[in-house]
């Protein structure tokens, strides 16, 4: 079948934002950057009053940013990417401003895998494979084979995937 | 001449010969007609986990914000879906109204070629799979199901609002285009089902998607 050409346009990247709505449109996650010292801000439509989360005071090497696909399905997890020049970090919170574990605010994904993975370096977290399931991408430092992992936030767990989300 | 009344009989036959049987979108669900469908206070499955079915609001007064352009008419409506780019772009005649990245089939392939929406439901319920890769969801939102010649309605494939995952930008889905909800009401109350002797907006979908 001949298929209708399409026109030649060059995709906007979906990567990184300082605000981001979530997937139902119901709650708003913000990020405001005031020179090294980054806030984090969930509302709630209709009123919009920001609550804040998180703070933290970055190096100026380093960099707090939302990923496109930050919000949980749910809307009860977000996370956030921070770069820096040797590794990126990726933190869950959630959205209620309580802990995201019995023991810590926030989970840095990062940490956790680096200890329970050594064998492999994170590539990317892409998003949310369900409420509490995280896509993490990931080389073998062996040979650089690409696999996916899912992050657990429920038990912090890492899951083996037989498929890689490219 | 026995040999020429052959192959005038099996030229005849041969697009029924060889028509290939397309596989459905949702392999549960898909065996019965596609019908609006909204329950209430339910649960759905998907990745084995319980998941959290929004209720659907019937309500005129829900808050959907419009697609650019609703005024005026730019120009013929047409929906492109890059496959490889994993995004949807809206036009009216030149004019881009509305681009998003979508997720479209990692477990079953989404289809490719020229289509036409055919049906649109406000909700329906979406069920698929067995053992470990069963899904049962309540709900669907803002369901837009297209066909061509090649691919009929009967198989089930869809753009859809998606309560269940947040990876767009990545294939994710059993053959259905997955958007998020919010673009995903935009797009419905944008696009035109058949009336009127008239066909449904047209769907362009092509690429490959990552492997």
């Amino acid at each position: 079948m001949t298929s209708a050409a399409p026109p030649v346009v060059t995709p906007v990247q979906f990567q990184t934002s300082n605000t981001m709505d979530s997937p139902d449109g119901n709650m708003t996650l913000t990020l405001v950057a005031s020179g090294a010292s980054y806030s984090l801000f969930i509302s709630s439509k209709p009123d919009e009053q920001k609550v804040k989360i998180y703070e933290k005071e970055e190096l100026s090497s380093h960099k707090l940013e939302i990923p496109y696909n930050t919000w949980s399905p749910d809307n009860k997890y977000v996370f956030l990417k921070e770069s820096t020049p040797t590794l990126n970090n990726y933190y869950v919170f959630s959205t209620t401003g309580n802990p995201v574990s019995d023991n810590a605010q926030q989970v840095n994904i990062q940490e956790l895998f680096s200890q329970k993975l050594p064998d492999y370096k994170i590539t990317d977290v892409t998003g949310w494979a369900g409420p509490t399931l995280i896509i993490v991408n990931v080389s073998a430092n062996k040979d650089g084979q690409n696999i996916s992992f899912w992050f657990d936030v429920s038990n912090q767990s890492f899951t083996q995937l037989g498929t890689y989300f490219n | 001449m026995g040999i020429l009344i052959v192959i005038i009989f099996g030229s005849f036959l041969y697009p029924f010969i060889t028509t290939k049987k397309v596989p459905c979108a949702n392999t549960i669900s898909c065996q019965n007609a596609p019908k609006f469908e909204a329950e209430t206070n339910v649960t759905g499955i998907y990745n084995n986990q319980p998941v959290f079915v929004p209720n659907i609001s019937l309500s005129k007064n829900e808050n959907v914000n419009p697609v650019l352009g609703i005024q005026t008419s730019r120009g013929e409506k047409h929906i492109y879906v890059n496959l490889a780019t994993q995004t949807l772009s809206a036009y009216e005649g030149d004019s881009l109204i509305l681009q998003t990245p979508i997720s479209s089939g990692r477990w079953g392939k989404t289809p490719k070629g020229d289509f036409t929406i055919w049906a649109k439901f406000r909700a329906t319920r979406m069920a698929g799979g067995s053992g470990a890769d069963y899904y049962d969801l309540p709900n669907v939102p803002y369901v837009m199901f297209f066909s061509n010649d090649e691919v009929p309605g009967s198989a089930g494939f869809s753009l859809h609002g998606t309560y269940w995952h947040n990876n767009f930008g990545h294939t994710m889905s059993h053959g259905c285009v997955n958007m998020k909800t919010t673009d995903a009401a935009k797009i419905f109350e944008w696009t035109d089902a058949p009336a009127n002797g008239n066909q449904g907006t047209k769907i362009t979908i092509y690429g490959d998607p990552p492997v």
